[in-house]
């Protein structure tokens, strides 16, 4: 059906110098009688993320400026101090929080990246007229399908030095078996193959998504004009992939960054803290040794770090597309 | 069945006013065709009748009923929408059923109902199939089906007829026509299309920027424009519009450019307060004539063929007329005549035409309304 | 759609043909080994699971891992399951039902604060697990929810709810208005509207969401170990690691247990997997 491609009038965005002269009683009756079945649609998931989200969003920065731990939280003698931004200093302070930092961008850096460069490759192969299309497709999105601790067990064991299968292979062919658990810099390719593995079927989807809704028409113009396929990828299929794409990476990095389901089940963080990156740091921080006013304020320097990042994302491709 | 009324009905979507007070009466069961460039706020009057958005002013009434705050559900009407607007994920049979269920009706009533307009518009053998497994024409006819099933006190289209192609967009024009003929429900068509307003309704009101601008039957509009506007909308190709200053003593003429025409005695009295005022002469291209003329009324005028379009049953001749210095306006005038096919003329030719000033309009050059 | 890739496909050299097909097995073949080597490990019997056989299906290969999952009582296979049953699929229920409403009024409505509402959506997707789940967790202490599957459901709405609204307001975005006006017209409220017009059109986001939501609840380890602190209320990838660690030199039944608890989620996946391409638009940023 092409209802989409017909005019109905949207309402346009107005410029925003127009005020509405009525008085504010008259537009807000009107504004109340337009939307009342939007705020009761929105009544119940209100409550719930009002619940959910937000009390616990603004206690996390409540709590932020805190030392609770759990040796005063409950305790009829001592009661959690506040102690302003005490534990922001301690956390900037801290000379590990910048390896932990700069270990945190590396990791968000290859994932993302190779999500998206292997789920572009697979996502423009698998957008032709193959015969297996759908089996294909289907096994590619397999890795998606598995529940992460599962996936985290599996590769664990795949990483085991002795009787991994990949240390296995390796050894077949002749090279010397790789410590990839023992040896921090090991450790950190092995969470990082894990998380490549874990990560493409998404931003593959995604693509493909994005992909099929590019008109061939603009192939067959760009061929006539004797474009190559390269020049085809790079002024076609990307500036259409765009919209798509924006989204997905800017979802993609902020979850990579906050991911402490593979390296927390594989490594913990270690050997030798080696693996660590900021949510798992935190992580351990609250749950393990139980510092809940430091672990909050350190989750409130995390959300600020993706939130300038997202910012300054946003801002750039719109740079970009501009010119 | 009923009469629609609209009085005085203003719409503003913000700062700017898209419908400027229409009064108009659509009287019971006719079928009235809303014509008007696009933009000018055809579809919005459509929408406000429909209830799908609210009159910032003025009032609308179905039968006595004033409806200005009823709900769509409840002013009885039925929609063809110009992008159908089928259900995707209900069978065309569920597509026409689905307001009737609504409605409370009976299944064994529903059932019938559906099946009678089914017939009618000979849809029967598709009635399993979803929408996307429709053609365009079969898709519109599905919407058609909707609306007549429900049996509503109005039916209200818009463009229905847009997304098809030329043909068949001629076929439907003539079922509708014959559909409304049986059915006799007061109809409100809109359309940017002149071929299909003036072939379409009985009645045929044209809008212009919010405003309308003649409402008429189709040859009302057509040898009546009540203004310019209206006068250079309807036909194809448009009304001649020359710039021309009239003069004279006791006769009056047009002083063109570069020649005179004559006001006819007919005329007279009406441009009579317009002596020694420019205004503007119109006349259309079918009304031009090739020929010497009589000398008197028929006064040739002497045109150079720039373009000829040859149309099988006619041809069209776009000519210009040689500088002149008399009026304002000093530079040629070009204009389009229809003529016969057997006109012997030829791209570059200096050619003789005529007038046919009893077919001639005059419009006043400030307020544009018809003279004559 | 296929068009050009349709002609271009065909175009291609048959070599070309062949290396694309290549490539895509070697893909499917990195994609399915780990899961495959799973399998293998589960079948291997108690005696060899560390070997350093590569083959996929041992030359031993036996149930008796699965045996000892299924049946021995000492396990409580089911009652995991039981357990992480329920806590998914109310959480995907209840998200879906309170999401579905609000997206659609993000997606037709003007409201106040619309604008701002939809960035924060989006925001909740920044803050990192620890930010919500510590004061969650001490919410709970003082509601004495904590070992209640009642306070697991909500840590999970914080994470399914916000998602499924923004995925679902993606996706009403991309049905035309005027199917509602059609339906407005046919004598529908819009509250009708939107239950037997848009709903309806909407399966492939609405089971794309579900399955987020379910999966979401039905794989978490990391708040299920924080809210959850006894045996008997273990779901399953709690009592899984407990089984890894009674078990710590014994990888056969935790291969198992893995199998047994992927294949249905595995199996959800792909039979939702043709809506995925259709359902997951994201979106894009607006602001
Ligand atoms: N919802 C709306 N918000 C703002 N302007 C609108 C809206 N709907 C229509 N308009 C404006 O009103 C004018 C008339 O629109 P419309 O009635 O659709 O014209 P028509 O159907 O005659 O082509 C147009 O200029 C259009 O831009
Ligand atoms: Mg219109």
């Amino acid at each position: 059906m092409n209802i989409a491609a017909t005019a109905i009038p949207k309402e346009v965005k107005q410029s925003q110098r127009y005020r509405d002269p009525r008085p504010f009683s008259v537009r807000f009756r009107e504004h109340m009688r337009r939307n009342r079945l939007a705020y009761l649609l929105l009544i119940p998931a209100f409550v719930v993320i009002c619940a959910t989200v937000i009390y616990p969003f603004i206690y996390a920065f409540n709590l932020a400026t805190t030392d609770t731990n759990m040796y005063n939280i409950n305790s009829p003698t001592k009661q959690p101090q506040f102690v302003g931004l005490g534990n922001f200093g301690e956390i900037f302070s801290n000379p590990e929080f910048y390896t932990v930092l700069g270990r945190t961008i590396l990791w968000t850096v290859v994932n993302v990246i190779c999500h998206v460069a292997f789920g572009l490759w697979l996502a423009v192969l698998l957008n032709r007229n193959l015969k297996m299309r759908g089996l294909y497709r289907t096994l590619l999105v397999l890795p998606w399908a598995i529940p992460q601790l599962i996936v985290a067990m599996m590769w664990k064991n795949e990483f085991n030095t002795q009787y991994g299968s990949i240390n296995l292979i390796l050894q077949s062919i002749g090279l010397p078996a790789i410590p990839w658990l023992t040896d921090p810099f090991w450790a950190f390719i092995a969470v990082c193959i894990t998380n490549i593995w874990l990560g493409i079927p998404f931003m593959m989807v995604i693509i493909l998504g994005g992909l099929q809704s590019i008109s061939p028409e603009y192939y067959e113009a760009a061929q006539i004009d004797g474009a190559t396929a390269w020049q085809q990828f790079r002024n076609i299929t990307i500036p259409f992939l765009k919209p798509v794409l924006t989204p997905a990476i800017i979802l993609g990095t902020v979850w990579t960054f906050n991911n402490l389901n593979i390296i927390y089940l594989i490594t913990k963080g270690g050997p030798n803290n080696g693996t660590q990156i900021l949510v798992t740091y935190v992580y351990r921080a609250a749950f393990d040794f139980y510092r809940y006013g430091y672990a909050a304020a350190f989750s409130v320097v995390i959300f600020l770090i993706l939130l300038i990042f997202c910012l300054f994302y946003i801002r750039a491709t719109r740079g970009a597309q501009e010119v | 069945m009923a009469e629609v009324r609209l009085v005085n009905l203003a719409k503003a979507f913000g700062p700017v006013q898209v419908l400027k007070g229409i009064d108009l009466t659509i009287p019971d069961g006719e079928f009235v065709v809303l014509l008007g460039p696009s933009g000018c706020g055809k579809t919005t009057t459509l929408r406000l009748i429909a209830g799908l958005e609210e009159a910032t002013g003025g009032e609308i009434f179905i039968g006595d009923r004033k409806v200005n705050d009823l709900p769509p559900k409840e002013r009885d009407i039925a929609m063809v929408f110009q992008s159908y607007a089928l259900y995707p994920h209900m069978t065309v049979y569920d597509n026409m059923a689905f307001g009737l269920r609504l409605h409370g009706v009976r299944r064994e009533e529903v059932d019938q109902r559906v099946m009678e307009a089914a017939e009618m518009l000979e849809l029967t053998p598709l009635l399993a199939r979803k929408p996307r497994a429709l053609s365009g024409g079969q898709r519109q006819r599905v919407a058609v089906g909707r609306a007549i099933v429900r049996n509503p006190k109005v039916f209200l289209m818009d463009e229905p007829l847009s997304n098809l192609d030329a043909k068949l967009r001629v076929q439907t024009r003539v079922e509708l026509s014959k559909l409304h003929m049986k059915l006799g429900v007061t109809t409100i068509y809109v359309t940017h299309d002149q071929m299909e307003a003036m072939t379409l309704g009985n009645l045929v009101v044209i809008m212009n920027q919010g405003i309308i601008q003649q409402m008429g039957t189709p040859s009302d509009v057509y040898d009546r424009p009540a203004n310019k506007f209206v006068a250079g909308f309807v036909g194809s190709p448009p009304m001649n519009f020359f710039p021309a200053f009239v003069d004279g003593e006791e006769e009056l003429f047009f002083q063109m450019a570069s020649f005179r025409l004559p006001v006819l005695p007919d005329h007279r009295a009406a441009l009579a307060p317009y002596r020694g005022k420019e205004v503007v002469f119109g006349i259309r291209p079918e009304d031009v004539n090739m020929g010497g003329g009589d000398g008197a009324v028929h006064i040739p005028v002497t045109a150079k063929v720039d373009v000829l379009e040859l149309l099988g049953a006619e041809i069209f001749l776009y000519l210009s007329s040689p500088e002149g210095t008399f009026v304002a306006a000093a530079t040629s005038l070009s204009f389009i005549a229809r003529v016969d096919p057997s006109t012997p003329a030829k791209e570059g030719d200096s050619v003789q035409v005529v007038f046919n000033l009893g077919r001639s309009h005059a419009f006043d050059a400030d307020s544009e309304r018809a003279i004559y | 759609m296929a068009g050009t890739f349709f002609k271009r496909a065909k175009g291609d050299s048959s070599f070309k043909r062949l290396l694309i097909n290549l490539i895509l097995i070697v893909a499917c073949a990195a994609a399915l080994y780990p899961v495959l080597r799973v399998i293998t490990v589960s079948l291997r019997p108690s005696g060899s699971v560390f070997s350093m056989d590569l083959s996929l299906i041992p030359p031993d290969a036996t149930l008796a891992s699965y045996q000892s999952i299924l049946f021995d009582p000492k396990v409580g296979f089911w009652t995991w399951i039981g357990n992480s049953l329920m806590v998914s699929v109310i959480t995907a229920m209840v998200a879906l039902i309170l999401a579905a409403p609000a997206a659609y009024a993000f997606s037709r409505f003007k409201f106040a604060g619309k604008q701002p509402g939809l960035i924060f959506l989006l925001v909740t997707q920044f803050f990192p697990a620890t930010m919500l789940l510590l004061p969650l967790y001490m919410m709970l202490i003082q509601l004495s929810l904590i070992n209640n599957f009642w306070g697991l459901i909500l840590c999970y709405m914080s994470i399914a709810l916000p998602f499924s609204i923004w995925i679902l307001r993606g996706y009403f975005d991309t049905i035309p208005n005027d199917l509602e006006e059609a339906a407005y017209i046919d004598g529908t409220t819009p509250l009708g509207a939107f239950f037997r017009v848009i709903l309806p059109l909407s399966t492939p986001a609405l089971s794309i969401t579900a399955l987020f939501s379910f999966m979401t609840a039905w794989s978490e380890f990391i708040i299920a170990r924080v809210v959850l602190q006894k045996q008997a209320l273990f779901t399953w990838p709690l009592g899984t690691v407990t089984l890894q660690g009674a078990y710590y030199t014994n990888w056969g039944p935790f291969s198992a247990a893995a199998v047994l608890i992927s294949i249905p989620v595995v199996v959800l996946f792909l039979l939702t997997s043709k809506f995925l391409v259709s359902g997951l638009t994201l979106g894009a940023v607006k602001g």
